[in-house]
């Protein structure tokens, strides 16, 4: 299919028709409807969307971290160096799971243990993966808080994460996901707990340490301009499904989802004028709890047709790394 | 919201099984105790021919040491336990209710009755039981009162606590910005949450002192001996326990499934006034 | 002509760290420090600053929701910081406040249309006929459909909870609306809507806004003017224009760069600003930006720097960039702007 004909070797991570179900009392939320998409090495792919569109869900599923109760996934396979890792025992995926695929969250504070030190948390870390021992762990712990330019690091590894800021506590998750070196890194809004001039120098610091590592990173955000400064490419989604993907500026350039379009003239922008009134997308996400027929975008899209409400779009090839779940995806690009 | 319709039981039952369970017993016992002199004998006759007998189709449970119908005692027995558990709950659910708002709005209250409140956890209920009762004589009325107070720290501190993280929530804030005076915005906005709570903590109030009532009758400081109660019942026939078993078993049994109706009833009954329990998204 | 709606005098609020019964001196957390503004009837004054600037305190020093250690906020000329409860009462009218979590401002035992309708009822008698034609007519206003006033907030998105708070706020016809965090909460997509909603309901109705946000492009697209905190005080305020077009002050300078713009074109250089904002229970001497700041000089270290007016209408406290004795009168500050 497309985009997917890229160099095989390239690939660390390919998701293929995953989906995930939730369970409620007296109904079944698709959370997941068939998303397909492929992280390659080293790079930087941005997952877009407003809240309840999937995004976060796709990172639990890759990851099987979903609560067992009432979440499952149900199809699909995610495939990482090829081996499927929906297929791998519990014990094999914890072996998977924070020393080859690394993930951080929106709020730092409750990722950490309160009661250890913050040294105590990133050495065990790197104990439960390698067979280092306690010394050259809690060596390691201060290599890496230094590495994400924590000041005074000899003295921080001691500290207990209330006695951090916002800032330095996700200085401290970052530094716990990659100690062990992982091969993909993902973020699930790391940076929307903080302030603007915080989430700057943490932007910056994600950015430096791909570059220097080679770990590829999701990030996963709702902000568009997160997206624009940190990542290469994008996938964009919408109730459960990807509804396009692209490099970050073919993206910014020539949107070719209504959604997508939607979505980037709602954020205010002062180019276009003060005090006016911002274009809308009207009306409200669809319950994912009753089958959709057709686009789920249709009854929102100023660019609906019959067909639109009729069939459901497949993600196919606007141009070259670029492609977008739409029937009128080259109207829409025009527009 | 709004009133619970006869056509809503069947959904009831499914959504909180609980209530409908312990609610059920509860209402059963109620029925039984209220109608007794409907189907069941006078328990106060004494017939000492009858001491003992087993259970025949005059007397469903056999008799007693006394010669009194045992049937007849339990559910007579069942009046008391149940007037001691639901006004020790009533009582104090009120007075906990109280105490706790005026202490989660006002801080020189606060600091005052919850240092009474420290005094009060301290003294064990028996042993206050006992006090009141030597002074007064026994009574049902200051057996609650005797029940009541030691219970009343717990809730007026589990009242407060609410009280206390409820005034904080957006919505009080936003209610006093509207212009409500405080006692809405005690009635309207932070009572409605120390409901659910309250349910559970009345639940356990409840069985306790059904629990200590029985207790404080078995030891003979309860209810006057005269008046058949599930404690002075268990006290006075366990020398029989091998003649005459359900001397013992009838109102052991009434007193544990009573208990449990109301622990199941309380837990239904915080499910059933949570908002976020109630329709889920 | 007549002076502004709301003026607020040199309000302070410190709040003390536990009670001190048997300590000499409490340690206090400067949460607003010094504060000087003023509003005009049916304009937006946007308050930015990260957390911990004392921005939201603000926000519930003018709804009186806190007591203020000091200072002033008058409404037409009248302090409301002195009144006394039954007076308050009154005022209470005159301003509303928008919340920020749509969530949490919504009591979840209410329907909609009694949670809008209380503001009124808490100043008259309403039947129920009033009681419903006014949810009707509120709903309406924020753009829902009148059935939606038996819904409980559990039955309804984000986005209409947001409007659900914002019909609260206008039930009791205010002139000026606080709005803490108003939109933050809510998703792009939402929050296009509801400032379309504040930017329609300012032209229809007049109502003056102090909107308090962190989010620059929003406060970009609102406001009229700009009032920048750092610390607990306004370290610059500004018409809007001026400036995002030249901030003077450098943590202006810094906030704005620090925020992140939707063009993957743009690169990106330097990190705009190194360090994190110092604790406000024990301030940096002098200007509190001092220990982040690229301009330093001795001075910030040492003195306190006043705001001054500069000639494009905006006041800046800064040593480096606005330097008092520029000024002919540095002893008196005029924040109000010459409409």
């Amino acid at each position: 299919m497309l985009m997917r004909e890229s160099a095989e070797d390239d690939v660390l991570l390919d998701v293929r028709d995953l989906e995930t179900h939730f369970y409620g009392e007296e109904s079944v939320t698709r959370a997941l409807g068939g998303v397909s998409f492929q992280v390659k090495k080293g790079e930087t792919l941005g997952v877009v969307g407003e809240s309840g569109c999937g995004k976060s869900v796709t990172a639990l599923s890759i990851l099987r971290l979903l609560p067992k109760l009432t979440a499952r996934t149900v199809g699909g396979e995610v495939r990482f160096h090829g081996r499927d890792l929906l297929d791998l025992s519990d014990r094999e995926m914890r072996k998977i799971r924070g020393h080859r695929i690394a993930m951080i969250f929106q709020e730092p504070m409750t990722s950490l243990n309160p009661v250890y030190t913050v040294g105590r948390q990133i050495a065990e870390a790197v104990q439960i993966h390698t067979n280092a021992t306690h010394s050259t762990a809690m060596a390691k712990a201060e290599e890496m808080l230094r590495l994400v330019r924590i000041a005074d690091p000899e003295r921080r590894v001691n500290n207990y994460p209330y006695e951090m800021s916002g800032g330095m506590r996700q200085r401290a998750m970052i530094a716990m996901a990659l100690a062990c070196s992982p091969e993909l890194l993902i973020a699930d809004e790391p940076t929307t707990a903080l302030d603007v001039t915080i989430q700057a120098q943490i932007l910056r610091l994600i950015v430096d340490l791909k570059e220097r590592t080679g770990t590829a990173v999701m990030f996963i955000t709702h902000d568009l301009g997160v997206v624009a400064e940190t990542c290469q490419r994008v996938i964009v989604m919408y109730a459960g499904r990807i509804v396009e993907q692209a490099a970050v500026t073919d993206l910014f350039a020539r949107p070719a989802h209504p959604y997508t379009q939607g979505l980037m003239r709602s954020v205010p922008d002062p180019r276009r004028g003060r005090q006016r009134r911002l274009p809308e997308i009207p009306g409200i996400v669809p319950s994912l709890r009753e089958p959709i027929v057709g686009c789920s975008f249709a009854p929102r899209c100023p660019f609906a047709i019959d067909i639109c409400r009729e069939k459901t779009p497949m993600l196919r090839d606007v141009g070259s790394s670029h492609a977008a779940a739409c029937w009128r995806a080259e109207e829409v690009m025009g527009a | 919201m709004g009133r619970l319709r006869i056509s809503d039981l069947p959904r009831l039952a499914r959504r909180h099984p609980l209530v409908f369970v312990g609610g059920g017993i509860l209402a059963l016992l109620i029925i039984l105790a209220l109608a007794a002199p409907l189907y069941a004998g006078d328990p106060l006759t004494m017939d000492p021919f009858k001491r003992l007998q087993p259970p025949s189709a005059e007397m469903w449970f056999g008799s007693d040491n006394l010669g009194r119908d045992v049937l007849a005692r339990t559910v007579f027995g069942a009046r008391i336990s149940l007037i001691v558990g639901l006004s020790a709950a009533a009582a104090t659910a009120l007075g906990g209710v109280l105490i706790g708002v005026l202490a989660g709005y006002n801080r020189g209250f606060d600091n005052v009755a919850m240092r009474v409140m420290d005094g009060l956890m301290s003294i064990p209920t028996i042993l206050l039981a006992i006090a009141l009762i030597s002074l007064t004589g026994p009574g049902i009325g200051i057996l609650i009162i005797a029940i009541v107070i030691p219970q009343l720290p717990s809730v007026s501190r589990l009242v407060r606590s609410v009280v206390l993280a409820v005034r904080e929530r957006p919505y009080v804030e936003a209610a006093l910005c509207g212009g409500a005076r405080l006692p809405k915005v005690l009635w309207r906005h932070i009572m409605p949450s120390t409901i659910p709570p309250l349910m559970v903590q009345g639940a356990i109030v409840c069985a306790d002192a059904i629990l200590t009532e029985a207790a404080l009758s078995f030891l003979g400081v309860g209810v006057p001996p005269e008046i058949p109660s599930w404690g002075n019942m268990i006290a006075s026939s366990r020398l029989y326990l091998a003649i005459a078993p359900m001397t013992i078993f009838a109102p052991g049994i009434c007193l544990a499934v009573t208990v449990l109706a109301v622990n199941l009833l309380g837990d239904g009954l915080r499910d059933l006034f949570d908002p976020r329990s109630k329709r889920r998204r | 002509m007549t002076g502004p709606l709301l003026k607020v005098e040199n309000l302070t609020k410190h709040y003390p760290l536990g009670s001190g019964i048997f300590k000499k001196s409490i340690p206090v957390i400067r949460a607003v420090e010094d504060v000087t503004f003023s509003v005009e009837a049916g304009e937006t004054l946007c308050i930015v600053g990260e957390s911990g600037c004392g921005k939201s305190t603000i926000a519930r020093l003018l709804m009186r929701l806190v007591e203020p250690t000091g200072g002033r906020v008058l409404i037409d000329g009248t302090d409301i910081a002195g009144l006394k409860k039954d007076a308050l009462h009154a005022w209470r009218r005159r301003m509303q406040m928008v919340f920020q979590d749509p969530y949490s401002s919504l009591n979840p035992r209410l329907t909609a249309g009694q949670i809008i309708t209380e503001p009124v009822e808490n100043f008259e008698r309403l039947s129920r006929k009033q009681r419903n034609a006014l949810a009707a007519d509120l709903l309406q206003k924020v753009g829902m459909s009148p059935e939606m006033m038996h819904r409980l907030p559990s039955e309804l998105s984000g986005g209409q909870r947001q409007r659900l708070g914002i019909a609260r706020a206008l039930a009791l016809k205010p002139s000026l609306i606080i709005a803490d965090e108003a939109v933050s909460a809510l998703d792009v997509s939402v929050q296009a809507q509801i400032l379309n909603l504040l930017l329609d309901l300012q032209q229809q109705m007049g109502i003056a806004f102090v909107f308090i946000s962190h989010d620059l492009g929003v406060v970009e697209h609102i406001a009229h003017r700009v009032a920048v905190m750092y610390l607990g005080r306004i370290v610059e305020l500004a018409p809007s224009e001026a400036l995002f077009a030249k901030p003077v002050h450098p943590y202006t300078e810094a906030l704005i760069a620090a925020a992140p713009v939707p063009d993957p074109t743009r690169v990106r250089l330097e990190v705009p600003l190194e360090g994190e904002m110092p604790s406000p229970i024990n301030p940096p001497k002098g200007c509190a930006f001092h220990p982040r700041c690229p301009l330093a000089i001795e001075r910030c270290r040492i003195e306190v720097p006043p705001l001054v007016p500069m000639a494009d209408g905006r006041v800046v406290a800064c040593h480096v960039r606005a330097p008092a004795e520029r000024q002919m009168q540095p002893t008196h500050v005029d924040l109000q702007l010459g409409h």
